[in-house]
């Protein structure tokens, strides 16, 4: 290239060659998505949590029913006291009761109370033989040898038997958390298929038809959404019995209303444009534009919203369980699980936080997706 | 979206404060005797003992106040009309009737100074005290007595208890079918101050059944001007108690106030008594240990034990009462006593009481609970199991079941279990479906709803099987007996058998102590070997009171008494 300045060929290919890598609008759309490290993490454990509540079932020993009377209540770090002869340990419950535990962390059951000494704020139980003593005459509460007034040696270990702990009624938490995921989780998506298609097909043809069908449609719309969405769901809930098919009929019907709004702004803006009157012009059905037309090209909205409403389903889901209105026990869904904490918090706050933060991190991934999904979806937004 | 996560911020970093303030106090010296850990000081939180010995000079506090958190809010305070136990605290502390107890349990006179009755026990004459008042100043005479009576037997008042009038007095049921005049019912004002009581045969325990609330007075005057609103503000809600209402904040909160016109106004320290509600009781229980209230109801369960440990004020009374679960015995395949037996015997009753219920309990294979003394022997002592032990007999249950015709739970319909909206039921009640299930291999559906939903259900026979409760009304096994007695009222499990009939109707009016109590037993025998409820535990009551307050009482009736309250120095 001596003379920089030479005329370029000026072929037709040439000039209409795009310099820049060509990509489609969903690899764009995903190309912007994994360069945003908060929706990529989001996804990353949403995935974590389905894979957690469909698969961690099979890996566990209890069913989320199983009760085990003997050890109630107990966290998943425990206080131990070894035993006289050294072969295990001693944990003491909240309700003052000895439990034996095993050097390698797993759960024995309960000691028998051989007598109760109040004189000297004892209680005597009997291991292995041995008499031992439950001291609560001030905190800490102690195992010691009744006589010598000798406290064990202590140690903390890890309950094995029961990796998070078991609740007020010995099941096993992990267990119910994995079911209580999965609760969440359908609730979640089946609402979301729902509300996506009444929300769509609603809005679609209310922005579409326009006029006097878009005004009385919207004030249907107005009304569903002026119900006090609490009342309405708790009414459903009375009248179908509660239960998980309740649930996700309750929030199916008025979640919608947020998803058709987003729609027919959409639709309305869009039915404006040169592509739509093309298509009418050759005759095309208002179904085919619709549903071909406009609907696709309102996806990205519709994407958003849908991401935005799941946990807003998942934490009303929970709210509800919370109240004691929704599902039947035993099953175990994130909020149920909250209820029966409360009455424990004081004694057992770990049955409470366990659930809290598994809702707290399900809210935060769909969020971070949905975040991350609008902005992917912005074209204004592209580097 | 962003509020909600916001708040759910806060709540973890709340819980996560706690578990960090939880596992805080690792000392690094553990202590290595019991008696390092007694001559350790104090830490704040365990409270000081010394205080207790200092409260124990019996100084009275400047301020007469105090403040008792309910759990429940009652159906309503009309004496006349509710059976709601909730509203004990209410009608036993600003109404007073004839009769009431004292700290011991026994019956003194209430506003009756003395009463006698005919040699027959079918006459009782009651002598009202000289100028009794009613809280507006007005005098309270005997015919207030018979107008609240006579209230209570019209059926526009909708008396849940009208049967502890109408089945006693003589013409009591005719007046309530409209067939009798006032002036047959035979409870008549023969002055202002001596009321007479004619029932319709021979009643042993008439006095006991006069302390019910159904028999207090109400005053007219303020009923006519009011209607049914009277018991809505505290101005028309006139009493005769020691306490009288001066405040009602709806769902929140009730002030009770020394009622001056009371008789014994004098003996009355306590000035102001406020009744707060808190509905979550571990919420209760912060209030408590924070030192914002001076009592709480009712305790959750899980820490009872460590309460009673720390000597936080934990009271624990006997109740006349059971706990059990009716069975709905018109209902296939309930009707038949060996499923209810196989029902009975698949229970770990030890094991509901100390891991589950986690209260003061003995098991109970009856629903006649122990408590009632006839010549210093209780009535149900030496009585028969039943063939129950205090933990699951999964094999007799078994082949209980299998007699039956469902041979390890085949062919056995889905058993619906139902329970009102309590943490400690539900959590009773799942344990039991649990067990069942294991033990009898048949499938359970438990279902929940609010108390008076599930009343309603339970009533109309609408349910299979149904967590329930009794707590007497009156210290009498007469307030159990009729719980199995066919057609009556209170009979839900819709049980009837004529032979036990029979004996209750002869109990009813046996006048010898010896041959009662003899009957009593005979009575439960023949009854509770077909199983026609399951029988959890007796009850004790527990609840929390500060150790500077003195003298406040519960009797066995569930009825607690702030009347002799005082608040000490603290």
């Amino acid at each position: 290239m001596e003379n920089k300045w030479e005329m370029l060929g000026a072929s037709n290919e040439d000039r209409e060659k795009i310099w820049s890598k060509n990509r489609t609008f969903a690899g764009d759309v995903w190309f912007r998505f994994r360069h945003k490290p908060t929706a990529i993490g989001g996804l990353i454990m949403i995935v974590i949590l389905m894979l957690f509540a469909l698969l961690g079932p099979m890996f566990t020993d209890y069913s989320y029913s199983t009760q085990n009377l003997e050890v109630v209540n107990i966290p998943p770090r425990m206080k131990v006291y070894e035993t006289p002869d050294g072969s295990g340990y001693l944990y003491v419950t909240q309700a003052l009761k000895v439990v034996r535990v095993n050097k390698d962390g797993t759960m024995e059951n309960q000691l028998k109370k051989v007598r109760e000494e109040s004189d000297s704020s004892m209680t005597i139980f009997d291991c292995n033989g041995t008499e031992v003593a439950l001291y609560y005459g001030a905190k800490p509460y102690v195992i010691a040898d009744p006589q010598t007034r000798v406290i064990y040696p202590s140690a903390h270990v890890w309950n094995k038997s029961y990796v998070l702990g078991t609740d007020s009624l010995g099941r096993d938490i992990l267990t119910r958390l994995m079911y209580g995921t999965r609760v969440s989780l359908m609730v979640a998506f089946v609402a979301a298929a729902v509300n996506m298609i009444i929300g769509i097909l609603f809005g679609g043809i209310s922005g579409y038809a326009g006029g006097m069908v878009d005004t009385v449609m919207m004030r249907i719309v107005d009304i569903i959404s002026t119900i006090p969405l609490t009342l309405y769901v708790i009414l459903i809930m009375v009248y179908l019995e509660s239960g998980l098919q309740s649930i996700i009929i309750a929030l199916g019907t008025v979640y919608w209303v947020d998803m058709a709004r987003v729609v027919r702004g959409q639709v309305l803006s869009l039915k404006q444009q040169e592509f739509v009157m093309a298509a009418r012009t050759i005759g095309s059905s208002t179904k085919t534009i619709l549903l071909q037309h406009l609907i696709p090209n309102a996806m990205g909205s519709i994407l958003v919203t849908v991401t935005m409403l799941i946990p807003s389903a998942i934490f009303m889901e929970a709210f509800l369980s919370y109240l004691g209105i929704g599902l039947k026990p035993p099953l175990a869904s994130l909020g149920t699980m909250c209820n029966d904490a409360t009455e424990n918090l004081r004694s057992c706050p770990h049955q409470m936080f366990i659930p809290a933060l598994v809702i707290c991190l399900i809210m935060f991934a769909f969020n971070f997706v949905g975040d991350g999904l609008r902005d992917a979806l912005d074209p204004k937004l592209k580097k | 979206m962003k509020k909600k996560l916001l708040s759910m911020l806060l709540a973890v970093s709340l819980v996560g404060t706690m578990l960090m303030a939880g596992c805080g106090n690792k000392a690094a010296d553990e202590p290595q005797t019991i008696d390092d850990i007694e001559a350790a000081p104090e830490t704040p939180e365990g409270e000081e003992p010394g205080d207790t010995e200092g409260a124990g000079g019996g100084e009275l506090a400047d301020t007469q106040e105090m403040v008792f958190v309910l759990n429940n809010e009652p159906d309503g305070i009309d004496p006349n009309v509710t059976n709601n136990s909730f509203a004990t605290p209410f009608l036993s502390n600003c109404f007073e009737g004839l009769v009431t107890y004292d700290e011991k349990g026994e019956v003194v006179p209430g506003n009756a100074e003395s009463w006698e009755s005919n040699d027959d026990l079918t006459v009782f004459t009651f002598h009202l005290r000289e100028g009794l008042k009613w809280s507006d100043g007005t005098a309270l005479t005997a015919n207030d007595y018979v107008y609240s009576a006579l209230r209570v037997l019209t059926p526009e008042t909708t008396s849940q208890y009208v049967n502890m009038i109408s089945d006693y007095v003589v013409n009591g049921q005719e007046f309530y079918d409209g067939t009798a005049s006032a002036e047959d019912v035979g409870i008549k004002a023969l002055d202002d101050n001596t009321l007479e009581f004619t029932l319709k045969a021979s009643c042993p325990y008439f006095i006991d059944l006069v302390s019910m609330w159904v028999y207090f007075p109400v005053q007219q005057a303020t009923i006519e001007a009011n209607g049914d609103k009277w018991t809505a503000s505290a101005e028309a809600y006139v009493s005769n108690g020691p306490f009288k209402i001066t405040e009602m904040n709806m769902g929140e909160s009730m002030v009770l106030e020394k009622n001056e016109n009371y008789w014994n106004a004098e003996n009355v320290t306590l000035e102001k008594l406020t009744f707060r509600y808190v509905l979550d009781t571990s919420t209760a229980l912060t209030a408590y240990e924070s030192g914002e209230v001076d009592g709480v109801r009712t305790v959750p369960s899980s820490d009872l034990a460590r309460l009673k440990a720390e000597n936080a004020g934990l009271v624990s009374t006997p109740n006349y009462g059971t706990v059990y679960y009716d069975i709905n015995c018109s209902k296939e395949p309930y009707n038949n006593p060996l499923v209810r037996k196989a029902l009975n015997l698949a229970i770990d009753r030890e094991a509901l009481i100390n891991n589950v219920a986690q209260v003061d309990g003995q098991p109970a294979y009856s629903f006649l609970a122990p408590g009632y003394v006839v010549d210093g022997k209780d009535v149900t002592e030496g009585r028969s199991d039943f063939g129950l032990s205090s933990t699951a007999d999964v094999e007799g249950a078994k082949a209980a079941l299998a007699e039956a015709g469902y041979p390890d739970g085949e062919g056995f319909p889905t058993l619906q279990l139902s329970f009102y909206s309590d943490d400690n039921v539900k959590k009773i009640a799942e344990a039991i479906a649990e067990m069942w299930e294991k033990n009898l291999g048949i499938t359970v559906e438990v279902s929940s709803a609010e108390w008076a939903v599930f009343y309603d259900a339970v009533q109309s026979g609408n349910y299979e099987v149904a967590a329930m409760g009794w707590s007497a009304d009156y210290v009498n096994p007469m307030s159990f007996l009729p719980l199995l007695y066919t057609n009556d009222v209170t009979n839900n499990s819709f049980y009837s058998n004529p032979d036990y009939d029979a004996i209750v109707d002869q109990i009813k009016v046996e006048k010898d102590p010896a041959k009662f109590a003899e009957l009593v037993l005979q009575a439960d025998e023949l009854v509770s070997a077909d199983y026609p409820v399951l029988g959890l535990y007796y009850k004790s009551n527990t609840y929390l009171i500060k150790d500077y307050i003195e003298g406040v009482y519960m009797v066995s009736s569930s009825n607690i008494y702030f009347r002799n309250a005082k608040v000490l120095a603290h």
